[in-house]
């Protein structure tokens, strides 16, 4: 691991209570935009957003939080200096992978699997892409790879399924291998060698011997970062790690002297994939765990957000320029899946679920060969962007059909911040219009209902592929255009109930997010035990597992009563193939408690996967056993809203599917502040950063958190 | 609401309803074509009992964006009937290989959409759904389900067995939800599902036409046990059949849901507009290729008596947007492994779909009645009742066949359809290998099969006209595959995994490279004893083909290595074939009908699964192509020599001279000893002639001369005769053993199969270009591929 340079001494540390009252920061660096949360100490939540400095990412970091504390009238350095937790969500190794800046890899693998990267299992054209591509054969293809083959080298060892070493290492014509390595170019390494999970000695012994022939490179184990079965997803966990470790090592210590320098004196901690955060050096050594750790992070805020509300099952939706993801929250946990896709790799990395299609602000309106209306998934991204940006682009696209349905408003966009064009996009709209006989409004609104109706397909295959009914949900939308379709989304999937989160925070909902992550670490043992198990050897591995989480948390400082242990068993019937994840009691596990397992097994499968569903009389069996250990902070009180000038009541004329023609509309401006009212639809609410769409037929009102609950049923 | 509009030629009503038969029964003799002696070929207009209450009103005025709308949850409706199936099944290959179809159908049996799984199960669904309203037509009931696995009425084989239902609005049927699912071992002589011992169906697994399996909603258990009586596994089977009544009920429920929401006349309506549109946008592009005929021959060898080659024959004849499919020429039905009508017609059907409506969502009602049939009954691919049907091994054959033929089709069409042109990609030569293990009281402990079997279907995806193929991509006709982890395969506790790899040089060689296969070796591991099963045809008579003159790929290697262990006791991993040839080990080709057999623990097998085709002459490549394939190990140095005439120097780039060199010679040797057989003489380059379509036949022009079509060499405009005729009569052929043409891709055909096949290149008589290949017994006829008659439209 690499040495943590992020400790703090003990005293000062937050998350024990040391430090009260300071500042709550969420720092999330996206592509575009880096926004910055800040709860303060009264529980007021402020907002930063500053373009995102592509070559200097840490700098974007600190003018965002800067623009939060200007709010508070207060200086940078004195915000940092009373600040009680710096949390950070960043895209900076997603950015690396997606513009395929990362390290030269040089990957060791055991002998007779060098070509495991290319495979990919056999399924390689299709992973990662959408379902419908599926027949395009010819239009299709497997991603490049991340290593050219002369960086791939094998190992002579073999350990069998049980982790007995069949073949024993063969140092000598390993070291002459990692020398070739280094030659040809590698600057870091993975080292992924078969059922490592057992028995990872054989990994361990390759990484002293990497360290000893190229002592500067950074190097990592697949199964330091995964102990899962499956030795193609594990090895591209790897491998993914080493790619994007130089950079992310760099970075992170680039944000923690940074933010040293300007007085914090805790710990810069880091949001996961997997839900909560993690420190710096764990962030520099498992660089490949902060992934994603931006989209999640509007997550793990709704999750904080669904638990204040008392709201146990929630569709989280964020709707950007180009992509909608949908999350789901289960009894106030963010669903996680076990084997993730990054840029069209699988990993074997626990990753909040997020499922993403490309729709959005910027998705493109066409005709097909059959003279049908088609919307996305190609976008017309940031440049040229929407027609109506008057940036160049001609293709219709979503924004411009709301430009055109009056739903934005071309003069005054984002509270005067950019003038929009509406003869562009009207023009762009008649280019679809025009051949399908519509009039520009019918054509308009037949944008927004087909990508509408495939984001609420999304939402409920999302929910019916985890046996969920989308009745029983709330939705949750966020992102730059998701209050902007929500309403008719959340109507057309059937959701209980529409809620933008914190209304002045939505536009940074990731920020936020990350500002409330707490630490959490997941040390897990994949290894089959039949039921009804050995009460013997479940307890030794349930206590080998806390003993280490426990120690990790010790070593982060956390004191023993902030300590919080859980612990879960991934089931499965013996004559089925998915595992689902029960809870298992704390303590020293009898038989009473392992048949109580098994019935709760039975109950989770059926909650899951429907009645009747599980074949009992086949048995099942354990296959992986977890510790999930937190780290507990204070959690910063959050109160609704903040003070502003009253709405301007505004109107304009907006044309609504549901009358089929343009309709005298209410406009509120608002930059933060509650209304104490009732919203009936059709109506606008704009703020700075969006504008929320109560459809005709719904109706709202703010909560005390100040959350906008709209009503969708209409 | 609707009414047939007359007087169009048109197979489908603008509205979307199915006009015509898909086979003139009157014509062809024979039948009655019931699904009992025959293969069912429905009548039309379909024979429905009085009783039956068809729900058939629609909208025909559907206003655009609700049509997309119904158009996308239709699909998602079909994608999550999947979801479900997969979920609740117990078997990994479904869950891994994702070895299930399903449809959504309309009330009498026209198919809406079809899910992206394997393909050649939904196309059946009509047959079906259209037998079972003729058949059981009264006995049909608001919360019926029924189950059927007859290949004469519509699988593949028994294992794969249907579920399928109606689903009732206002009283009436308003449409069906179908699937189809690889569920296990049915009995039989062989253990697994394949009978490759089989005589005839008598020796097979149990076969039954449709049932009702859940009556009004209650799940017929007394008949549930009864088929699941029949396996040797009866446990699979019940939950098979559990998992699969689940994925119906609750698609059930969401199709009433969205009648519900949206209306049944509107979601009708979208249904029969989906059927239009697919057929108008299929019109369209058959609009812009040349009326013809296109052929497509393969043999298979080594299942069917020691030796004996059997042939398949499919010809295609394209007038307008009407295709008519013949069988003429294939092999009577023989021993085990035959197919049906439906399954050959699903095979045509679906590839078309795929290589020519692959943006329509799958809807084959729109694809399929452009096809008409002519089945020469009592034949390996069209074959009657009691043929033995359960080893499938012409039912993958069928279905290569079908892709290389509508492939060709498509090569003599514009550049935007030939775009999408292939050859035969994985388990492109049919087979199934299994390990399994058994411990000391017989029982069987467990089975790789998903990592075997997964690993075939992880073979090279062939290459296009404007680009490679797909290493370990797949094929057409199984999407969606997976081969799965090799320590998920272990994890069973049979075998050991020597290595795992994408085997170099077993693509097609080409302009455009085939895909490479997979190959693996697994020694017993841990296990009492472990039993491998094989069944595949003989890999040395080819079925890999490539198009447009690329070359067959690796059709597959299956061996056993004697002590192999002794490697591993020794501290050495060998690490691939060479490493155990190297070891000086004694290694024997295993023959395909070697069955059931008991692997020595200190033996190992080595499965080399097929690549796919290659596209064009190798020689056009770019030589800096061939210099990165050999960079990134796709092919081997020797390799780049001896196919694309590449030489490269010590540090691996291209050396140019060496490699014009190499090229030259490669190009006189072709023509050296080479034989024309019309017997004619070099007929030079066609004055004056108009490039109509280039490429048409892959290397060959169509051309017009004066008044005639004639075909032309692309690259240096050779007269190669009429286009009505067979081109490689006018071209240079060279007849050799495959094997003397690269004994690593191609065995010798004379060990287990037929001495007789022999692979014919076929050569420009003016500049040596590769324009063809084939692999035909010395005594036939070279197969004319392609034969067009008249121009597309507005040309």
């Amino acid at each position: 691991m690499t040495q943590t340079t992020d400790m703090a001494p003990a005293a000062s540390v937050n998350g024990n209570g040391a430090r009260r009252a300071g500042y709550v920061i969420g720092v999330d660096i996206g592509g575009t935009f880096t926004d910055a949360a800040v709860v303060g100490p009264d529980g007021q939540i402020v907002t930063g957003k500053v373009p995102t400095r592509p070559d200097d990412r840490a700098r974007s970091f600190f003018e965002a939080i800067e623009e939060a504390a200007d709010k508070f009238g207060i200086s940078l350095e004195t915000m940092l200096e009373s600040c009680e937790r710096l949390v950070h969500g960043t895209t900076t190794g997603t950015n690396a992978l997606i513009t395929r800046t990362g390290a030269d890899v040089g990957l060791l693998v055991t002998a007779g699997f060098r070509d495991m990267t290319t495979f990919m299992n056999g399924k390689g054209r299709m992973v990662g892409l959408p379902i419908d591509k599926v027949l395009d054969l010819a239009g299709t293809d497997k991603p490049t790879p991340l290593i050219p083959k002369r960086l791939i080298a094998e190992v002579n060892e073999r350990v069998d399924f049980e982790g007995e070493v069949i073949v024993p290492l063969d140092e000598e014509k390993l070291r002459q291998r990692i020398r070739d390595l280094r030659e040809a170019g590698a600057e870091a390494y993975a080292i992924s060698l078969m059922w490592s999970l057992r028995n990872p000695e054989h990994e361990r012994r390759v990484l002293e011997i990497v360290r000893e022939e190229h002592p500067e490179a950074f190097a990592c184990c697949g199964a330091d970062l995964s102990r899962r079965m499956g030795e193609y997803e594990r090895t591209m966990t790897s491998v993914l790690n080493a790619y994007i470790g130089p950079l992310m090592r760099h970075y992170v210590e680039a944000i923690i002297h940074g933010a040293r320098a300007r007085g914090y004196e805790g710990r810069v901690l880091y949001t996961q994939c997997a839900g909560g955060a993690i420190t710096g050096s764990e962030a520099a050594a498992a660089p490949v765990r902060t992934i994603h750790s931006g989209p999640v992070s509007g997550t793990l805020g709704s999750a904080f957000l669904a638990t204040r509300m008392q709201e146990r099952n929630v569709i989280v939706t964020d709707m950007g320029g180009t992509s909608f993801d949908v999350s789901i929250i289960r009894d106030l946990e963010p669903d996680v899946r076990e084997v993730s896709i990054v840029e069209r790799f699988e990993i074997s990395q626990p990753m909040v679920d997020l499922d993403t299609i490309g729709a959005g602000g910027g998705s493109i309106a066409w005709i097909d060969d059959a003279g049908g209306l088609q919307v996305g998934p190609q976008s017309a991204g940031a440049v040229p962007g929407p027609a109506c940006y008057g940036r160049g682009g001609v293709q219709p696209t979503v924004t411009d059909a709301d430009v055109v349905l009056g739903i934005l408003d071309a003069d005054n966009f984002l509270h005067g911040a950019m003038k929009l064009d509406r003869e562009a996009a009207e023009k762009a709209i008649t280019r679809v219009a025009d051949p399908l006989g519509l009039t520009l409004h019918q054509a308009a609104a037949g944008i927004n209902r087909i990508i509408d109706s495939k984001m609420a397909d999304l939402l409920r295959r999302m929910s019916v592929l985890r046996g969920l009914d989308p009745r029983d949900f709330v939705c949750f939308a966020f992102g730059g255009s998701g209050p902007v379709h929500a309403g008719a989304v959340a109507r057309d999937a059937g959701v209980k109930s529409l809620v933008v989160p914190v209304l002045h925070v939505a536009p940074v909902w990731s920020a936020f997010g990350a500002a409330i992550a707490q630490v959490s670490h997941v040390y897990e043992r994949w290894q089959p035990h039949t039921m009804p198990a050995d009460t013997g050897v479940l307890n030794a591995i349930f206590e080998e597992l806390e003993a280490s989480a426990r120690a990790q948390l010790l070593d982060e400082q956390f004191l023993e009563e902030r300590i919080l242990m859980q612990r879960f068993a991934r089931m499965k019937y013996n004559a089925q193939a998915f595992d689902v994840e029960v809870p298992v009691a704390l303590g020293t596990l009898g038989s009473e408690e392992v048949a109580a397992l098994e019935e709760d097994f039975h109950r989770v499968y059926e909650e899951l996967h429907g009645k009747g569903s599980g074949y009992r009389e086949g048995g099942c069996k354990i296959t992986a056993l977890f510790v999930r250990s937190r780290g507990l902070s204070d959690q910063p009180a959050v109160i609704g809203g903040r003070a502003g000038t009253g709405p301007q009541r505004l109107s304009r004329p907006v044309y609504w599917a549901e009358y089929a023609e343009f309709v005298d509309t209410p406009v509120l401006r608002l930059e933060g502040s509650l209304l104490d009212e009732d919203l009936n639809g059709p109506m606008l609410l704009e703020l700075p950063d969006t504008v929320v769409v109560i459809r005709p037929g719904q109706s709202a009102s703010f909560d005390d958190l100040g959350s906008l609950v709209i009503d969708v049923k209409g | 609401m609707a009414e047939l509009a007359a007087g169009i030629e048109s197979c489908v009503t603008p509205d979307g309803v199915i006009r015509k038969a898909q086979a003139d029964l009157e014509a062809l003799g024979g039948g009655p074509w019931d699904g009992r002696r025959y293969s069912y070929i429905p009548r039309h207009p379909l024979p429905v009992p009085k009783h039956v209450s068809l729900h058939d009103e629609f909208e025909r005025e559907l206003d655009p964006i609700t049509y997309q709308v119904l158009r996308s949850r239709f699909w998602h409706l079909n994608l999550e009937h999947g979801d479900v199936l997969v979920r609740s099944s117990g078997s990994m290959v479904i869950v891994l290989s994702l070895d299930f179809a399903t449809c959504l159908l309309t009330e009498n049996g026209d198919i809406v959409t079809i899910g992206p799984t394997i393909q050649y199960f939904s196309a059946f669904s009509d047959l079906v759904v259209k037998w079972t309203l003729e058949n059981r037509g009264n006995a049909i009931t608001d919360g019926d389900i029924f189950m059927q696995n007859d290949p004469f009425v519509g699988t593949a084989q028994q294992s794969d067995t249907a579920l399928y239902a109606p689903v009732f609005w206002e009283g009436k049927i308003f449409c069906w939800v179908y699937n189809c699912s690889h569920i296990g071992d049915l009995g039989g002589v062989d253990a697994g599902g394949w009978a490759i011992n089989a005589r005839d169906i008598y020796d097979e697994g149990v076969t039954i036409p449709p049932i009702k399996i859940v009556s009004g909603g209650e799940i017929a258990d007394d008949l549930v046990e009864a088929f699941a009586r029949q396996s040797r596994d009866p446990r699979m089977i019940t939950q098979g059949v559990r998992s699969a009544v689940a994925a119906i009920e609750a698609t059930r429920r969401k199709v009433a849901e969205t009648l519900q929401k949206y209306g049944a006349p509107t979601v009708k309506g979208a249904m029969r507009r989906m059927i239009a549109d697919t057929s108008r946008v299929l019109s369209e592009r058959l609009s812009r290729i040349p009326d013809g005929v296109w052929r497509e021959r393969m043999y298979l060898s080594g299942i069917v008596g020691e030796g004996v080659v059997h042939q398949e024959v499919l010809s295609l004849t394209k007038q307008g947007d009407r295709l008519i499919i013949s069988n003429e020429g294939t092999s009577p039905q023989a021993g085990p492994g035959n197919t049906t009508y439906a399954v050959t017609r699903s095979a045509v059907i679906s590839a078309i779909s795929t290589h020519l409506a692959h943006d329509q969502l799958g809807c084959i009602a729109g694809v399929a009645n452009h096809v008409m049939f002519k089945p020469e009954p009592a034949t390996r691919n069209f074959a009657n009742h009691p043929a033995a049907c359960s080893a499938i091994v012409s039912a993958f054959l069928a279905s290569s066949a079908a892709g290389v033929l509508v492939s060709k089709m498509i090569l003599s069409g514009e550049a935007d359809l030939r775009a999408h042109a292939n050859g035969v990609g994985a388990l492109g030569v049919p087979m199934g290998t299994v390990a399994m293990g058994m411990d000391e009281h017989g029982d069987y402990v467990g089975v790789d099969a998903a990592g075997n079997g997964g690993t075939a279907l992880a073979g090279g995806l062939a290459a296009f006209p404007y680009r490679d193929g797909i290493d370990a991509g797949g094929s057409w006709w199984l999407l969606g595959t997976t081969a799965g982890n090799v320590e998920d395969v272990e994890a069973a506790g049979v075998s050991l995994t020597l290595y795992r790899r994408e085997n170099p040089d077993s693509g097609g060689p080409g302009r455009w490279r085939g895909g490479n296969g997979a190959s693996h070796a697994i020694v017993p591991h841990k296990v009492h004893m472990m039993i491998a099963a094989y069944m595949y045809s003989d890999p040395a008579v080819n079925t890999v083909e490539g198009i447009g003159g690329g070359g067959y790929g690796l059709a597959g290697n299956f061996f056993q290595v004697h002590k192999a262990r002794e490697l591993l006791d020794a501290g050495v991993v060998p690490s691939d074939r060479t490493d155990l040839e190297g070891a000086g080990l004694e290694m024997e080709r295993i023959h395909p009908r070697a069955l059931v057999a008991p692997v020595p623990h200190e033996d190992c097998l080595i499965n080399e699964y097929n690549g796919g085709g290659g596209y064009g002459d190798p020689l056009q490549r770019e030589p800096e192509r061939v210099r990165d394939d050999v960079r990134e190990e796709r092919i081997s140095a020797a390799a780049a020599e001896r196919h694309w005439g590449v030489v490269l120097d010590d540090a691996g780039a291209v050396d140019d001279a060496a490699t014009q060199e190499r090229r030259d010679a490669i190009r006189t040797s072709r023509l050296e000893g080479a034989r024309r057989f019309d017997g004619g003489q070099r007929r030079g380059v066609i004055a004056d002639a108009e490039i109509l379509i280039e490429g048409a036949a892959g290397g060959v022009d169509l051309v017009q001369a004066e008044e005639a079509l004639m075909w032309a060499c692309s690259s240096c405009g050779e007269s190669l005769g009429s286009a009505q005729e067979n081109f490689k009569l006018a071209s240079c052929c060279k007849e050799e053993k495959p094997n003397a043409v690269d004994a690593h891709l191609y065995p010798d055909p004379s060990q287990f199969g037929d001495g007789s096949v022999v692979l014919r290149r076929y050569f420009c008589p003016g500049c040596a270009t590769l324009l063809a290949q084939e692999f035909a017994r010395r005594t036939d006829d070279p197969l004319c591929d392609f034969s067009i008659h008249s121009l597309p439209r507005g040309k």
